[in-house]
């Protein structure tokens, strides 16, 4: 707790130094739904508003798939590594406290995202309240699957395209893009932010999506959890910890 | 008193594919006291500082066995400050390092931390550390492991960068810290200050104990 207070400070503090770097990145979040309205004109209103809420669940879930993958390659490399690992869990610890602040951090910028939304036809800010649940608990899943990419970077460093395209496949995703039926249906279903967007787009219903989502979430955290501690144990028996 | 003992430890450095890249250290037999300060000495990479890294628990022997107390706190002096988060000044760095291990600051910390800043001549005026100088970042590096609490103070050359002055400070540092009860170990290439703060003086070649 005291180091999510940390992180939450500090980012406060980073934010309101720079109030206008706050407006932009809203801003440009705002005009990103605005480009999808555009590019969906002819899908109707309703299923507009979902697609916008399914952007913005993706955006949020980036600092999550990126987070530990980020902090190994930038303190690895910085020698600031060693700080974390004197502490046991400490990566855990920073990475859960980081993603607090990230989430803060996004809470933040959505006043700004609504002054673009003035010019929606269709932009829904309830449904933003209503999938907020099934949103919280896919963003949990897919700090299942940051953690298995970020032990990947513990073990191999060079990882930024597969977390690149990790990345871009989960966005894509998230918009319902390329889920149609049969082998990607399937495939969607098994990741976090896949199944949110299957069950979005099908239209089911908030109360509905937890039990699901909820089990696939469990699944890829205990997953991220084995991969991790794996990648530790391993990384301290062949000595990548150890910067000279 | 409570010891750090390191039996027939060997350690190989290996690439990600478990093939052996270096060699790290071969049977150290070594054993670190509380209330003495032991030098490591040796050549660049002779091993110095993979000893030190295997202590902290950064790496696992691949042969031997590191015994030390369940709940023994370290306290760690990087090389160069670089174990320092650079967007951060140097009160915000040990603020990360309590709130990272889950405890609350001192009473008095400020005060604490004024006075050792004064004591090195470090008026960083809430600087960052990555505008500090080399010799700056050493000194905010040596400040703020004396700052976490500690029973054993290891540090990597602490005193590469440092001005006549300040050594001075940092070794009768070490001398209180001994005094306190605490261990302190560390690596240094630099045998007159070993000659003067020492206890033990060990000597490491090609990662083997030469001399006790």
């Amino acid at each position: 707790m005291r180091l999510i207070g940390f992180e939450l400070s500090s980012m406060f503090k980073r934010r309101i130094k720079n109030p206008l770097g706050l407006v932009f990145e809203g801003m440009t979040v705002g005009c990103f739904l605005l480009l999808i309205e555009k590019v969906l004109g002819d899908s109707g209103d309703a299923a507009i508003a979902v697609k916008q809420v399914m952007l913005i669940s993706s955006v949020l879930a980036l600092p999550a798939l990126q987070g530990l993958y980020r902090m190994m390659s930038e303190e690895l490399s910085s020698g600031t590594a060693e700080a974390l690992f004197q502490v046991e869990k400490g990566p855990l610890y920073a990475l859960l406290a980081r993603d607090a602040s990230s989430v803060a951090s996004m809470l933040l910028i959505m006043p700004f995202v609504l002054i673009p939304m003035r010019l929606s036809d269709c932009f829904d800010a309830a449904l933003f309240a209503k999938y907020a649940f099934p949103v919280l608990l896919m963003r949990i899943g897919m700090l299942g699957m940051g953690l298995i990419l970020g032990s990947l970077t513990l073990l191999f460093r060079r990882t930024a395209t597969v977390v690149n395209v990790s990345s871009i496949i989960m966005v894509v995703t998230s918009l319902g893009v390329g889920i149609g039926k049969g082998f990607l249906n399937i495939l969607a279903r098994m990741t976090p932010n896949g199944l949110l967007a299957v069950m979005m787009q099908n239209g089911g219903n908030p109360s509905g999506m937890l039990l699901p989502l909820s089990l696939v979430s469990a699944l890829w955290i205990a997953f991220g959890l084995l991969a991790y501690n794996l990648s530790v144990r391993r990384a301290k028996r062949f000595g990548f910890l150890i910067s000279n | 008193m409570h010891s750090i003992v390191l039996d027939g430890v060997s350690f190989h450095y290996r690439d990600a594919f478990g093939r052996r890249a270096n060699e790290g250290i071969v049977g150290v037999n070594l054993s670190l006291e509380q209330g003495k300060v032991t030098c490591l000495l040796g050549a660049n990479g002779s091993g110095k500082s993979t000893i030190i890294k295997l202590v902290l628990g950064f790496a696992y022997p691949t042969d031997g066995r590191i015994f030390k107390p369940r709940n023994m706190r370290f306290s760690y002096i990087g090389d160069g400050g670089r174990s320092l988060y650079s967007y951060m000044n140097l009160d915000e760095n040990v603020r990360y390092s309590y709130a990272l291990r889950g405890i609350a600051l001192r009473n008095g910390h400020d005060e604490e931390l004024e006075r050792l800043s004064r004591l090195f001549g470090l008026i960083d005026g809430g600087m960052k550390v990555s505008a500090m100088s080399r010799g700056m970042r050493q000194k905010a590096a040596i400040i703020c492991a004396l700052l976490l609490p500690h029973d054993f103070l290891i540090a990597d050359e602490p005193t590469l960068g440092l001005d006549g002055p300040s050594q001075m400070e940092f070794e009768s540092i070490l001398r209180c810290e001994v005094g306190l009860g605490r261990g302190v170990c560390l690596s240094t290439n630099d045998m007159p200050m070993a000659r003067r703060i020492s206890d033990r003086m060990m000597f490491i070649e090609g990662g083997r104990l030469i001399e006790r």
